[in-house]
């Protein structure tokens, strides 16, 4: 069986042998993955995923052995939260230095920053955002999943295993949530609710 | 005006994406990550990029404090690089040291270069040297001068002479033999292959939205642009490829017209500024508008032969069947301005007269000048000494000082890039452009809406100067303060999720 919370304590002790094995394991098992999503989902640079998935597994090879994982499970929504981390973190870092690599964020923070008055300092939260967010949230898990991972790229396919719904309804039923979704969260910023 | 308080459903994926970041940025997800983990992604890994990573992570012991003391010893190599370049006579013994150091990685063959250098460069390190060199042009008996003699610093590079018969076609060309045209078409490959993939220390990806230009809404679409001007490399790529083509007519008409130098008394930069090597990435100047079409045409036709030849599968708009054509030409002012407002390109933040703010063009409005600056402000806090580098005005200064600029940002290249290779050397193309191009920040080429030539440049201390400058320019269709970049963008809107290629 595959102890995670036993590797994760080895890598802590003062051993270089075991230090490298957890490395590995961890690479094989995970980075290499998170490699594959940021470049193929995320369309980060070779460079960047690299970066990415380093530091990823540094900090949890530095803190993972902190912490009692039930299971793999539980480990995986850990590590998956802290690449998500470093990818926002990334996202952000780029527009500050005016080099952007994707159009994600830029088009709803452009939005927000017209509408703040420049002398102020603090930006508030995206009305986008926020109204997304409530849209989303009165649809079922599996709708809330399509959208997101089908703004992914990810394959009709592949999320009809993840949402248990046959694969060729999929793109109809994803047609008619992003109407859905955008009309309401167009409804919602019009009230400014 | 565009409705600011609604999306387009178009739009949606980009939100939600937003979303999910901040989402799964805060919460953990197990089904949401298994999902994503479980997913088979067809991707090439660099086999060396994976080792490197792995041996960073299993010496991992210093962590952050090995960090903290890299990025210390390289803050005082740097300022150490810094202070000893800018001492003259009494820094003499050092200097040499440093000039060591600097030809080590300008890999200078010339027998003048190893009296010059000091002990530590044995002549075996020359030989080696030597054979990694690929230089390419120059067919002369004469090595160039050193460029940069008054510094004792930085020589030219000498080509070797190629003693092999050549056509007499060949031999009658300014800057390409045989093995310089070889070379070339290695870096042309290169560059194709980078703006075929859109690499984004090159080129920087731009959503499609609006701007207020001219106090008018105008819908820009989306499009590519270069992160900096072309390079000296990549217009001598070009020549070289017209003389691969047998346009010897063409590359005659488009080359630099480098005798603008002294129109501001900078013979040696004349001399030296496209045909030296050490000055491989930075902006190339001298070229007017014509040639400046006529790069953007060749960069044209090559990656639309490359999209075809390369990747055929990339190239299909979905759902269509019909390969994308990509158009390459000089940027719009409205594109900068969109994509300055945008902050996807950033305007240096320098006092003085800036073209885009000028009141009699009317172009932007003031929100434009304040969003503008906010950016910057954020910026300033990561300024680097070279990013400071941006904002000087070279307008006016001696030859030497100028090159004492130059001079500075290639050795703050060649320490941040350790380059132990052939600077010229294909592989190592793009070689840490950005010191370059931000020293050698020039004013630019571009068109207004209406397709007029107008030129896009800040950091002029009065509108005088620019005046000034732009009078030179039109004398002589050139000047050394005068570059373009390209804007790329697909002839055809592609699909909402990709909209590029």
């Amino acid at each position: 069986m595959f102890d995670i919370n036993s590797i994760l304590k080895n890598n802590d002790l003062p051993n270089g042998q075991a230090k490298k094995e957890t490395v590995a394991l961890l690479y094989q098992r995970y980075g290499k993955k998170l490699y594959g999503y940021a470049i193929t989902k995320w369309k980060l640079s070779e460079d960047d995923s690299w970066e990415l998935v380093y530091k990823t597994l540094y900090k949890v090879m530095d803190v993972g052995h902190r912490y009692q994982f039930n299971d793999e499970s539980k480990f995986t929504g850990f590590l998956f939260k802290i690449f998500i981390n470093y990818l926002r973190n990334h996202y952000r870092d780029k527009k500050d230095k005016g080099i952007v690599t994707t159009d994600l964020l830029e088009v709803h923070e452009k939005i927000v920053n017209d509408r703040v008055d420049s002398e102020q300092e603090q930006v508030p939260e995206s009305p986008l955002m926020r109204c997304l967010q409530k849209a989303l949230a009165i649809l079922e898990d599996w709708q809330r999943i399509l959208l997101l991972m089908r703004a992914q790229d990810h394959s009709y396919e592949a999320i009809s295993k993840y949402v248990e719904r046959p694969g060729d309804q999929l793109k109809v039923y994803h047609m008619r949530l992003k109407k859905v979704v955008t009309e309401k969260t167009n409804d919602c910023m019009n009230k400014n609710e | 005006m565009k409705d600011l308080t609604s999306i387009h459903e178009n739009e949606l994926d980009g939100a939600l994406n937003a979303l999910f970041l901040e989402t799964y940025s805060q919460k953990e997800d197990e089904g949401v990550a298994r999902f994503c983990l479980e997913q088979e992604y067809n991707v090439t890994i660099n086999p060396k990029k994976e080792a490197a990573m792995l041996a960073r992570l299993s010496g991992k012991s210093g962590g952050g404090k090995n960090i903290l003391w890299i990025v210390i010893g390289l803050v005082l190599l740097v300022g150490s690089s810094l202070v000893l370049f800018t001492g003259k006579e009494d820094g003499q013994h050092v200097i040499n040291t440093t000039s060591s150091t600097f030809e080590t990685t300008s890999h200078s063959a010339s027998e003048q270069t190893q009296t010059v250098s000091s002990s530590t460069i044995t002549e075996e390190k020359v030989e080696e040297k030597k054979s990694l060199s690929t230089s390419p042009y120059v067919v002369t008996d004469k090595f160039t001068p050193p460029v940069l003699d008054s510094f004792g610093i930085a020589k030219a590079y000498a080509p070797e002479v190629n003693n092999e018969p050549m056509p007499e076609k060949e031999k009658e060309l300014p800057y390409f033999n045989k093995a310089g045209l070889e070379h070339f078409a290695k870096v042309k490959e290169k560059m194709l292959q980078k703006l075929l993939k859109i690499d984004d220390l090159l080129y920087a990806k731009t959503a499609p939205g609006s701007t207020m230009y001219k106090n008018t809404e105008v819908i820009v679409p989306p499009f590519v642009m270069a992160n900096f001007p072309v390079t000296n490399l990549e217009y001598k790529t070009f020549l070289a490829d017209l003389v691969m083509q047998g346009r010897f007519e063409d590359m005659k008409k488009c080359l630099p017209n480098e005798t603008v130098w002294n129109e501001y008394g900078c013979p040696t930069l004349a001399k030296n500024y496209f045909s030296n090597e050490m000055y491989n990435d930075f902006p190339v100047v001298n070229i007017d508008l014509k040639a400046s079409m006529m790069y953007c045409e060749w960069l044209q036709i090559e990656i639309n032969e490359q999209l075809v030849t390369v990747s055929p599968k990339v190239s299909k708009v979905k759902g269509g069947g019909k390969r994308k054509q990509l158009l390459v030409r000089l940027p719009y002012d409205y594109e900068w301005i969109y994509a300055a407002d945008a902050a996807y390109a950033l305007i240096p933040n320098c006092t003085g007269y800036n073209t885009i703010y000028d009141p009699s063009e009317g172009l932007v409005d003031k929100g434009f000048y304040k969003r503008t600056s906010q950016v910057n402000k954020i910026d300033k806090s990561k300024e680097t000494p070279i990013d400071k580098l941006s904002d000087v005005n070279r307008f006016g200064m001696s030859e030497a000082e100028m090159i004492e600029i130059f001079k500075k940002a290639i050795n703050y290249k060649n320490v941040k890039s350790k380059s132990s290779g052939n600077p010229a050397e294909p592989a190592l193309y793009p070689d840490n452009v950005e010191a370059c191009c931000l020293a050698g920040h020039v004013s630019e080429l571009i068109k207004s809406k209406e397709g007029e030539l107008k030129m896009r440049g800040c950091c002029w201390q009065n509108k005088d100067e620019y005046l000034n400058m732009l009078s030179v320019y039109n004398k002589n269709g050139a000047s050394p303060f005068v570059g373009f970049r390209v804007l790329v963008m697909t002839a055809e809107r592609g699909s909402d999720k990709n909209p590029f290629w």
